[in-house]
C-alpha cells in the first residue's frame, strides 16, 4: 500500500463525503417531519390519514433503495414534467441527481422513522394517558406535555441509527451519478486499475466516518440516560418534599 | 474517554487487518503449461474457462428482447471460438457484469477471458492482455436535438467545461474523456451505456461520448429517438475491439493469447467472421 494512492484518493472522498454528509443531514431532518406525521397519524383517530401513512410505508418498504432512486431520477420528472435540478439565473445550485438522491433518502428514512415513531409512541405506558386525564389535561396537553417528552427521548437513539444507516445507504446513488464517497470510489478504481487498494482504502474511509458517527451516538446515548436520570431524581425529592 | 479509545483502536486494528490482507493476497503460483496447437481445431479441449460479458452493449452484447438471454456480435463470436477450440465455459454461463465489474474482474483474474466490445486500450493493457482486433470501432459523440446546446459540434467544444458529458464507468470512453482533460465535474459516469442513453433522452446531460457502432445501433433501433450524432468520429485507430485475457490465464497457459489470435484468423479465413459481421453490423 503506497502513500501516494492515499494521496490522490482523499481529496476525492472528501468531496464525495461532502455529498453524502449533505444529503444523509438533509434526508434525515425531512425524513423526521415525514416520519413523525406518519407515525402520528398511524396511531391516531382519523382513518383517512392513517390509511395515507399504511399506504406510504407500504410503498417504501416493499421496494428496494435503487429501484426507488431510479424511479425518482427518471420517472418522476417525465410524470409531473418537471425538471428537479434547483437553478438560479442559468447557474445549476443542485444537480437533477443530487435532488433525486436527497428525495429518495427522505422518503426512504421518513418510513422507517414513521416505524420507530409509531412504536415509541405505543411504547409509552398506558398509565401515563389515565395519569393525565386525573389531572384534568386535554388530549392535546397530555400528548405534547407527556406522551412525546417521553416518547423523543426514547427514539433518540434508534434515530440516531437510521441516521448511520442513510449515510450508508447514499452509497447506492452512485447509480444516479450522485458524486458521493462509492462514486468517487469506484471511479478512481475504474480509471486506474488499482482495484483492490482503492476499494480498500473507500472502505475504511466509510468505517472511520461511521466510527465517528458511532461515537456521537455514544455520548448521546449517555447524555439521555444522565437526564432520565436528574428528572427521576427531581422527581424523587419532589414525592419527599 | 475510555470507550472512545476503545473505538479507535479497534478502528486501527481493522486498518492493518485490511491492509495485511491485501498484501497477503497475492495469487499462489499456478503450474504452467502450453496449449499443443499442431492442431488448432480442438486444442484447447478439456480446458475450462470463465468467460464474461456485459449484455450492455448493442449490437456487440445485449439482452434479447425476452431479457433473458444475452446475444450479439460477441456473443456469437464466442460460440465460433468455442466450436473451433473446443474449450468450455464454466457453468456453461456466461454472465453479464457492468463495464467497471468486468475490467476489475480480468484485472483480478477472476474472469478469463473478456468479450464486451472491450477496447485494447493502452491503460488497459497494463492490468489484461489482448488478442488481435476483432473489429475496428471509433467514439462519437452523441447529443439530444431537442434539449443540447447547438453548439456543441465537435470534442473540442467540450473541453470548454460548460456542458456535461456522459460516459459509461470505465469504459474506453471515459478513459479518453478524463485523457484529452475534459473537466472532472462535467463528466457524469453512469454504470451502464443504456442508463446514459435514457438520461440523454431526458435531456439530463448535455451529450454522451461511447462507440460509434453502439449509437448507430441505437439510433436505428429506437423508435422516435430525439438523438443523434455530432461530429466524425475519433480516437479510431485506439478503440480497436478485442478479446481481453487475465494476466492470470496467460500464466496459466502460456500461450492461450497466441492461439486465440490463431483462431481469429481462422474465423476470418473462412469467412466467418463476415457473416457474424454481416449479422450485427449492417
Amino acid at each position: 500500500m503506497n502513500l501516494s494512492l492515499i494521496a490522490a484518493m482523499f481529496p476525492l472522498l472528501l468531496k464525495g463525503l461532502q455529498y453524502t454528509i449533505l444529503i444523509a443531514l438533509i434526508g434525515i431532518v425531512f425524513g423526521f417531519i415525514i416520519g413523525c406525521l406518519a407515525g402520528f397519524a398511524l396511531q391516531g383517530k382519523n382513518k383517512f390519514l392513517k390509511a395515507i401513512s399504511y399506504f406510504y410505508i407500504w410503498i417504501i418498504r416493499g421496494t428496494p433503495l435503487i429501484v426507488q432512486a431510479l424511479y425518482i431520477y427518471f420517472v418522476l420528472p417525465k410524470l409531473f414534467d418537471i425538471s428537479l435540478a434547483i437553478t438560479h439565473n442559468g447557474e445549476i445550485l443542485v444537480s437533477e441527481s443530487v435532488m433525486a438522491g436527497i428525495i429518495a433518502i427522505t422518503i426512504n428514512s421518513g418510513a422507517f422513522i414513521a416505524e420507530i415513531v409509531r412504536s415509541a409512541l405505543e411504547s409509552v405506558d398506558k398509565g401515563q394517558w389515565d395519569a393525565g386525564k386525573s389531572l384534568g389535561l386535554s388530549y392535546t396537553q397530555i400528548l405534547f406535555h407527556i406522551i412525546i417528552p417521553i416518547a423523543l427521548r426514547n427514539i433518540t437513539p434508534a434515530l440516531f441509527n437510521q441516521f448511520i444507516i442513510s449515510v450508508k445507504d447514499t452509497s447506492i446513488l452512485t447509480i444516479i451519478v450522485v458524486p458521493e464517497i462509492t462514486h468517487q470510489m469506484q471511479n478512481y478504481a475504474i480509471t486506474t486499475f488499482k482495484t483492490i487498494p482503492a476499494y480498500t482504502f473507500g472502505a475504511l474511509f466509510y468505517l472511520a466516518i461511521i466510527s465517528i458517527l458511532m461515537i456521537v451516538q455514544k455520548i448521546i446515548e449517555r447524555k439521555l440516560k444522565l437526564t432520565s436520570q436528574n428528572s427521576m431524581k427531581r422527581g424523587n425529592s419532589l414525592v419527599k418534599d | 474517554m475510555k470507550k472512545i479509545l476503545t473505538i479507535i483502536i479497534v478502528v486501527a486494528v481493522l486498518a492493518i487487518g485490511i491492509f495485511a490482507l491485501t498484501k497477503l493476497g497475492n495469487k499462489e503460483n499456478v503450474e504452467a503449461t502450453t496449449i499443443n496447437t499442431e492442431k488448432l481445431e480442438g486444442c484447447m479441449e478439456g480446458i475450462t474457462l470463465n468467460v464474461a460479458t456485459t449484455g450492455t452493449f448493442a449490437p456487440f452484447t445485449y439482452y434479447d428482447e425476452n431479457g433473458k438471454d444475452v446475444i450479439g456480435f460477441d456473443l456469437d463470436v464466442i460460440n465460433e471460438l468455442q466450436k473451433l477450440l473446443g474449450f468450455e465455459i464454466a457453468n456453461n454461463e456466461i454472465p453479464a457484469m457492468n463495464a467497471a465489474t468486468i475490467t476489475a474482474s480480468i484485472t483480478e483474474g477472476k474472469v478469463d477471458m473478456g468479450l464486451a466490445a472491450l477496447c485494447a486500450t493502452d491503460e488497459r493493457k497494463q492490468v489484461m492482455n489482448f488478442s488481435d482486433t476483432y473489429y475496428e470501432a471509433g467514439l462519437i459523440i452523441a447529443v439530444n436535438k431537442e434539449t443540447s446546446p447547438k453548439e456543441i459540434k465537435s470534442l473540442e467544444d467540450l473541453k470548454s467545461g460548460k456542458y456535461t458529458v456522459a460516459v459509461e464507468t470505465g469504459s474506453a470512453s471515459h478513459l479518453y474523456a478524463k485523457e484529452i482533460g475534459i473537466k472532472e465535474d462535467c463528466i457524469k459516469t453512469y454504470n451502464e451505456g443504456p442508463i446514459a442513453f435514457t438520461a440523454l433522452e431526458d435531456g439530463k446531460v448535455d451529450c454522451f461520448i461511447q462507440d460509434g457502432p453502439g449509437v448507430s445501433y441505437y439510433l436505428k433501433t429506437k423508435a422516435d429517438t430525439k438523438l443523434a450524432m455530432v461530429g466524425e468520429p475519433f480516437n479510431q485507430e485506439e478503440s480497436p475491439y478485442a478479446i481481453a485475457l487475465s494476466f492470470d490465464i496467460c500464466k496459466k497457459y502460456t500461450n492461450i493469447q497466441e492461439v486465440i489470435n490463431l483462431a481469429l484468423k481462422e474465423l476470418t479465413d473462412n469467412k466467418k467472421k463476415k457473416k457474424i459481421e454481416a449479422k450485427w453490423c449492417k
